[in-house]
């Protein structure tokens, strides 16, 4: 009798425990499919405001902007400025910009140059630019190694073996020193610096005040700020 | 309660305390201290520091709150003790399931690793194993 209990007492704590394993099992699983859903990239914070694929006015006011991956300044203009300079401007046709890389931070600034420029050859430089930038930490700390680099063109959805190929055979090296040579031409000395319709301002500046001058640009051009 | 049961808080407190840490230096926008790895940094700037705009750090603080109050719960309000030792081995089970699928991140996605979340994924281990002893004392009863 007592043996019977003893092994109805074991039996109901094998289905409870039982029941709790799997409990905690569906528990993980669907907070891993909520993580891969929130996680993704296509609805992570990059997505917000992608570069508009609008083609500019033939009038447009042309903004080249000289950066480096690793400067903390570039990053907060990218993060912070860009996506309104896009909305407001670049999305009405009115303004176009172009982005030049100035790599003045050191090693991990030309391999990180290098990946935009292989993503570019796939189209896709903008997102690729955008995902650096929310990347950014630290100088030559290993943030932009050629894995992590590799990586993120692969979460991108990029073609990893195009990729891969274009970033060891260092092809996309000349591009990068072309860009830094038209910077040095035209004596940009610190990152972010800006060519707005010739003019050129150099360091990080409040979106109001850049605004301003994109105003005056436009202005200039006839068209409506 | 018993030493288990204050063992369990104990454990959640330190957990309490890496993930505040994380949360906290997550809003202040600074990398959490870190060693020469930096790994930290890389991890918590990635966008798998988040789900939906909510850090993971904070989601690992209510976690260990509530880890943290269960043994006082069933002190305070002793029918609930069947239910709240089963929940806890629950929910510390998921915690480290949760914790694995995160470092698997650390390791193969984001390749960069962060102690803070490893000393978090060693806390949750150790907190399952506790819960799961008390409720296996439990059961026994």
């Amino acid at each position: 009798m007592a043996r019977r209990r003893g092994r109805a007492t074991k039996g109901r704590r094998g289905l409870l425990l039982g029941g709790a394993v799997g409990l905690a099992v569906v528990l993980v699983a669907v907070l891993v499919l909520v993580a891969r859903i929130a996680q993704s990239p296509r609805s992570s914070r990059l997505s917000t405001t992608p570069y508009p694929q609008v083609t500019p006015t033939p009038n447009a006011v042309s903004v080249t902007v000289f950066f480096d991956f690793q400067c903390p300044y570039c990053g907060q203009f990218a993060r912070e400025s860009e996506p309104k300079l896009r909305e407001d401007y670049i999305r009405r046709g009115v303004v176009s910009l172009r982005a030049v890389h100035f790599p003045i931070l050191g090693g991990e600034s030309w391999m990180a140059a290098q990946a935009a420029e292989c993503a570019r050859e796939q189209g896709r430089f903008w997102e690729y630019y955008d995902l650096l930038f929310q990347r950014q930490a630290g100088e030559n700390r290993g943030t932009f190694s050629p894995r992590n680099l590799k990586a993120w063109a692969r979460e991108l959805g990029l073609d990893g073996a195009l990729f891969d190929a274009c970033l060891d055979s260092g092809r996309s090296l000349a591009k990068v020193e072309q860009d830094f040579q038209e910077g040095r031409r035209l004596g940009v000395s610190a990152t972010p610096s800006f060519l707005v319709d010739g003019q050129l301002v150099q360091g990080l500046m409040p979106w109001e005040r850049f605004r301003l001058i994109l105003e005056d640009a436009l202005r200039r051009r006839g068209l409506s700020p | 309660m018993d030493a288990w049961g204050w063992l369990q808080v104990a454990l959640a407190g330190l957990g309490l305390g890496i993930s505040g840490y994380l949360t906290v230096s997550h809003y202040l926008g600074q990398a959490p201290v870190c060693g020469p790895s930096h790994g930290c940094a890389i991890v918590q700037s990635s966008p798998y520091a988040q789900l939906w705009g909510v850090p993971v750090a904070l989601l690992g603080l209510l976690f260990y709150l509530v880890l943290a109050s269960l043994p006082l719960a069933e002190r305070r309000w002793p029918p609930l003790k069947d239910g709240a030792l089963m929940g806890g081995f629950v929910l510390a089970l998921g915690g480290l399931g949760f914790s694995a699928y995160l470092t698997w991140l650390e390791l193969f996605v984001i390749y960069a690793v962060c102690w803070w979340c490893v000393a978090s994924a060693v806390v949750v281990a150790l907190l399952t194993g506790v819960t799961l002893r008390r409720a296996w004392r439990a059961l026994e009863g």
